[in-house]
């Protein structure tokens, strides 16, 4: 589904991904995990198709197109998805309204006509009822007064709400409690499909107990330096990033 | 008719004010302003039509009450273009509001190539609740500039909701200016709406003259490919326990201006009273412009005030947001503007103009796309 090949990544002239390898198959879940710093959001904007980072080497396939030649709206009516590590506030714009625009701009690509008001509101209710997330919140302004725990709820309740292939989910357990933690694994496995992947940017092995991935790397220094199964990501939370630092510096 | 002939000083103390000159950009308050386009035009005229209730004239309203139109008329508003249009015996018009639930509606309309002068005096009675909404345009048959001067006096504990909507063909101009008057414990609540125009002037001059009168004014202007649009407020808190709002915002399309300036006075014996203004502008294009000039002028202590500017293009990071749920750059570009706009629009408390001044700011939108 993505293959991520030599990817090399500069953000005003200054060198972030240095080559950066990965593929990522239909019904897997890949978890990154790696030291501040080193490149795991640049990743996940670049892969969604933020505007004003350099890509110098390397490209991205995704379900057999040139992602990086996307426009990042094409980008998410294919079904890529970026869960915000910091989801943005935009006040005057309500959380409903905003959904309806983006569910019909799929919509439209897909060929269907808007969805009747009558269905988006019934599954908008049933999507927030799988994260927990306050019907109140609906009628907000985007993000705006959310806490930042309801923030990412909603980030994962847009994510339900718009079904992706590829979902990419950065740091969305940091800053939530044990309980919203487990809801909000709870909604990232309801997606969970044979159809669909997740690539899922966390530093705490304990997101991934409830979210068992089948894959984890390490990106440190803009590439991925490690990758293995849950067990690293247990070794890591143990032992931390030094081990894996050493052993690539000798 | 001897009342009549006493209004005559006001307007010659005009004419004199006005032989001093047509407005310059060289004067402060102008600073921003160009007028060269507006001289030498000849005399032409607009239709003022009323719905909802009767326009009286001069005489009518001063059988009514004749000390009170006599305390209004050419003393409320000042100003270089109130003082032209004083002293170019303007078309005068009463507005005498009665209390009631269905909003008046008031369009002056320019006609022809050419300049009109309008003189619009409104008045309430205690107790007075009313809303007005007041429509600027012309018949797009030729460059007109409409020249306006409102007076304003808003009795004790009235209130009057003012909406303006400047829709002007882009050829045009107007120059207004709103003069305020508010008795103890009335109300204010006016927002302005600049669509069209090349150049639109508004002068806005709110007087808290008594205790606990309040005011919530905005502003909303949409400029686009060098048209001009300007709000300029001065607001005078002159008593006690008065309070007043200011959001003035400018979505300035390509080669487009806006300019707002706020001046606020708070004078000493205005104790107890507060005053917060925000003005932002959002930038769409090359030589899209903003001008802000918050002015704050506090006479006394233990007052509240505030005031903030923005500006700046549309915010990156909320264009990623929209686009990577599947939004083009079009369609986030409007529910932003929207969202901008929206904070003046909600203001207006009528769906039906709300959502039709929605649908100017997507248009705009769309059109400099
Ligand atoms: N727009 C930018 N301008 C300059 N430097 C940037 C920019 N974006 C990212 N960087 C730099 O790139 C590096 C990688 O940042 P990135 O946000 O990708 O790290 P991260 O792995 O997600 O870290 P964290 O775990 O703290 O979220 C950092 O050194 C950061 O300062
Ligand atoms: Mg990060």
């Amino acid at each position: 589904m993505l293959s991520i090949n030599n990817l090399h990544v500069a953000v005003d002239d200054k060198a972030i991904l240095k080559g950066v390898d990965l593929t990522v198959k239909a019904g897997e879940v890949h978890a990154i995990m790696g030291p501040n710093g080193s490149g795991k959001s640049t990743l996940c904007h670049v892969l969604a198709g933020r505007p004003g980072y350099q890509v110098t080497q390397g490209g991205v396939d995704y379900q057999g197109a040139d992602l990086l030649a996307l426009e990042p709206e094409i980008r998410a009516r294919e079904g890529l998805f970026l869960a915000f590590q910091y989801p943005v506030e935009i006040p005057g714009i309500s959380n409903l309204y905003f959904l309806k625009a983006a569910i019909n701009a799929r919509r439209k690509h897909e060929g269907k006509g808007p969805m009747p008001a009558v269905a988006f509101l019934r599954m908008v209710r049933e999507k927030a009822a799988c994260v927990e997330l306050d019907e109140g919140l609906l009628n907000r302004s985007l993000n705006v007064g959310f806490s930042g725990g309801e923030k990412k709820r909603n980030e994962i309740f847009q994510m339900l709400v718009l079904e992706p292939t590829l979902a990419l989910l950065d740091e969305t357990d940091s800053g939530l409690d044990i309980d919203a933690l487990r809801v909000v694994a709870e909604g990232v496995n309801k997606l969970r499909s044979e159809g669909r992947a997740i690539l899922l940017v966390t530093h705490y092995q304990r997101l991934l107990d409830y979210i068992v991935p089948d894959y984890v790397h390490v990106l440190a220094g803009g590439r991925i330096v490690r990758s293995g199964d849950k067990d690293l990501a247990h070794k890591l939370e143990a032992e931390g990033y030094g081990w894996i630092e050493n052993e690539a510096s000798t | 008719m001897s009342q009549l002939a006493s209004l005559q000083g006001s307007r010659e103390a005009a004419v004199a004010r006005h032989s001093q000159g047509a407005p310059e950009s060289r004067r402060e308050a102008n600073k921003y302003t160009s007028y060269r386009a507006l001289e030498g035009l000849s005399r032409a005229s607009a239709s003022l039509i009323c719905e909802g209730a009767e326009l009286l004239d001069l005489e009518a309203a001063m059988t009514r009450d004749p000390e009170r139109v006599k305390a209004c008329l050419g003393s409320l508003a000042t100003g270089p273009w109130a003082d032209t249009a004083l002293a170019s015996k303007p078309n005068l018009a009463v507005l005498w509001l009665s209390p009631g639930d269905e909003t008046l509606r008031v369009s002056l309309r320019g006609q022809g190539a050419g300049q009109s002068h309008q003189h619009l005096l409104l008045l309430s009675d205690p107790d007075c609740q009313r809303s007005v909404h007041l429509e600027l345009l012309d018949d797009a048959s030729g460059s007109h500039h409409l020249n306006l001067v409102i007076e304003a006096d808003l009795a004790e504990s009235s209130r009057l909701d003012l909406s303006v909507s400047q829709a002007m063909s882009s050829e045009s101009y107007v120059t207004a200016t709103w003069a305020f008057r508010l008795a103890k414990k009335a109300n204010l609540h006016a927002v302005w709406m600049d669509f069209g125009a090349a150049l639109a002037r508004h002068d806005l001059q709110v007087d808290l003259a008594e205790p606990q009168a309040r005011a919530e004014l905005a502003g909303l202007m949409l400029p686009k490919l060098g048209q001009h649009h300007d709000q300029h407020l001065t607001l005078h808190h002159g008593a006690s326990d008065t309070h007043s709002q200011q959001l003035f915002k400018g979505l300035v399309g390509a080669r487009g201006r806006s300019v707002f300036s706020g001046r606020v006075e708070i004078k000493e014996g205005a104790a107890g009273c507060s005053s917060h203004q925000l003005c932002r502008g959002i930038l769409l294009g090359d030589g899209a412009e903003f001008d802000a000039r918050p002015q704050l002028l506090i006479c006394i202590d233990a007052v509240e005030a505030s005031h903030g500017a923005s500006c700046g293009a549309m915010d990156e990071k909320s264009m990623f947001f929209l686009r990577s749920r599947g939004l083009d750059e079009l369609a986030a570009k409007q529910l932003l503007a929207e969202a901008f706009a929206g904070e003046v629009i909600e203001l207006l408390g009528d769906p039906s103009r709300s959502e039709s001044t929605l649908q100017r700011v997507r248009s705009m939108i769309q059109e400099i796309h």
